[in-house]
């Protein structure tokens, strides 16, 4: 009796593990795999020289940098904006920064974080914000090894913004 | 020899024919994408329902894309999955979140795999990922978004890759820490999706102007749950042909409507510059 017990309880133990790994098909839905590889660590886009040493590239560097190519998803005038601090820091110390964003590199893997201050003005999706939104402070990390640009994003706010005007967003008949 | 009449009044006509020609040839490839006031220019088509989309994944192949030095700005094709209703996302700093993935060309540079994310809360919202180098012209690459159920709070993954996977590309959107002090914020709730080509910027000189030819984006699906332990990216297509918007540039137009006789998977829209 006791083994007959025994062997029930396994049973249904296993069947549960087995059933936990296996999803419930939803309703007419189609089965498509996840990619399985080995992801490739960030390589970034090419931005600095990298002159290796504690100090790769300078805050000139940086400046000249962000003085005349426009970051992602950015508008408005480039040439005024300046480079508040330049700091040579860990990817672990990054994420804690920027309250939890994952970078996508090793921990230790030494960036430069630079803040940038504005205003700097940033837009989003088509039609999902009326106007650019304006920063006082923005932020690029920099491979510490290469000098590649690998993220770049904001930080403070501006208090001041833009007033809803000219829309390039789009003609044409409206999506739904 | 006087010179006919006739002759100076044809030659007139040609050179002010030519001068009109030359004109309005540069003005075509004139554009104006974003200041300070204005957005940045797109051709797009936008799918939304009321209940959640999960997740989004688009085929999109890689064209020659250029933003010669003097464009001023970027161009890309990509998709984006947005929450413009969820309270952390209307009060976070753009008043809405999203997460994007796709391939962008920045003045100057080679085109890149990119992902970004503006994220539920009131700190730091957007940030923007540039991976790495893209695969030749030609090859169609997979762009997928997914909320990660199997963590708490969620997460969303991002996957770009080809189908022998030699490119493979992860991100992780999460909501933002609360440094141990209060619960946890909610994740983006997506009811949005979107896909096209961004340009920005506004060149003096046409010679400067940034370009794409032709992208196509098929197999245009979306997942109806969030990953589980099975590790699968459940999903129905799109059916329906939206509208388009263009600001022309970029020009985008459907291809081939969702479910029409011989058309991939979710149809077959396409972008280009100019």
């Amino acid at each position: 009796m006791n083994k007959k017990m025994a062997v029930l309880v396994a049973l249904v133990a296993v069947s549960g593990v087995v059933g936990c790994k296996r999803s419930h098909r939803p309703e007419n839905a189609v089965e498509m795999k996840m990619p399985e590889g080995t992801p490739k660590r960030p390589q970034g886009m090419h931005a600095l020289t990298a002159k290796g040493g504690a100090e790769p590239f300078s805050k000139d560097d940086v400046m000249q940098f962000i003085q005349t190519h426009r970051l992602a998803k950015s508008v408005g005038d480039i040439s005024k904006l300046s480079v508040e601090s330049v700091e040579f820091i860990t990817a672990r110390e990054v994420t804690v920064r920027l309250q939890g964003a994952s970078t996508g590199l090793p921990d230790d893997q030494r960036v430069a974080f630079v803040i940038i201050r504005g205003p700097i003005y940033f837009t989003g999706p088509p039609r999902v914000t009326p106007t650019p939104v304006a920063f006082d402070t923005a932020y690029a990390l920099f491979d510490a090894a290469t000098g590649n640009l690998l993220m770049s994003g904001t930080l403070e706010k501006s208090k001041k913004q833009p007033q809803p005007g000219r829309d390039s967003s789009g003609t044409g008949k409206q999506p739904n | 020899m006087p010179v006919p009449f006739r002759f100076v009044l044809r030659l007139m006509q040609f050179v002010l024919l030519l001068m009109a020609i030359l004109f309005f040839t540069g003005r075509a490839h004139a554009y104006a994408c974003g200041d300070s006031q204005s957005n940045h220019c797109y051709g797009f088509t936008s799918w939304n329902q009321g209940t959640e989309y999960f997740g989004s994944y688009v085929d999109i192949t890689q064209v020659e894309m250029s933003c010669p030095s003097g464009c001023g700005g970027f161009i890309d094709d990509e998709m984006w999955l947005s929450d413009t209703s969820s309270a952390n996302c209307t009060s976070n700093q753009f008043g809405s979140c999203w997460v994007e993935a796709g391939t962008i060309t920045t003045e100057g540079n080679s085109p890149t795999y990119f992902w970004a994310d503006a994220r539920p809360g009131t700190g730091n919202t957007l940030n923007v990922h540039y991976l790495g180098g893209t695969d030749p012209v030609g090859t169609v690459d997979h762009y997928m978004i997914i909320k990660d159920g199997r963590v708490t709070p969620n997460t969303y993954l991002i996957f770009i890759y080809n189908d022998s996977q030699s490119t493979l590309y992860n991100g992780t959107s999460s909501v933002q820490g609360t440094g141990g002090c209060g619960p946890d914020l909610p994740q983006m709730v997506a009811k949005q999706i979107i896909i096209g080509q961004e340009l920005a910027g506004s060149p003096s000189n046409p010679n400067h102007d940034a370009s794409a030819t032709l992208a196509h984006f098929t197999r245009n699906i979306w997942a109806v749950q969030a990953l589980d332990a099975a590790y699968i990216f459940w999903y129905n297509a799109q059916t329906v042909a939206n509208g388009v918007s263009s600001s022309n540039p970029p020009t985008a137009a459907w291809a081939q409507n969702p479910g029409a006789p011989g058309a991939p998977e979710g149809g077959d829209f396409t972008t280009r510059t100019p």
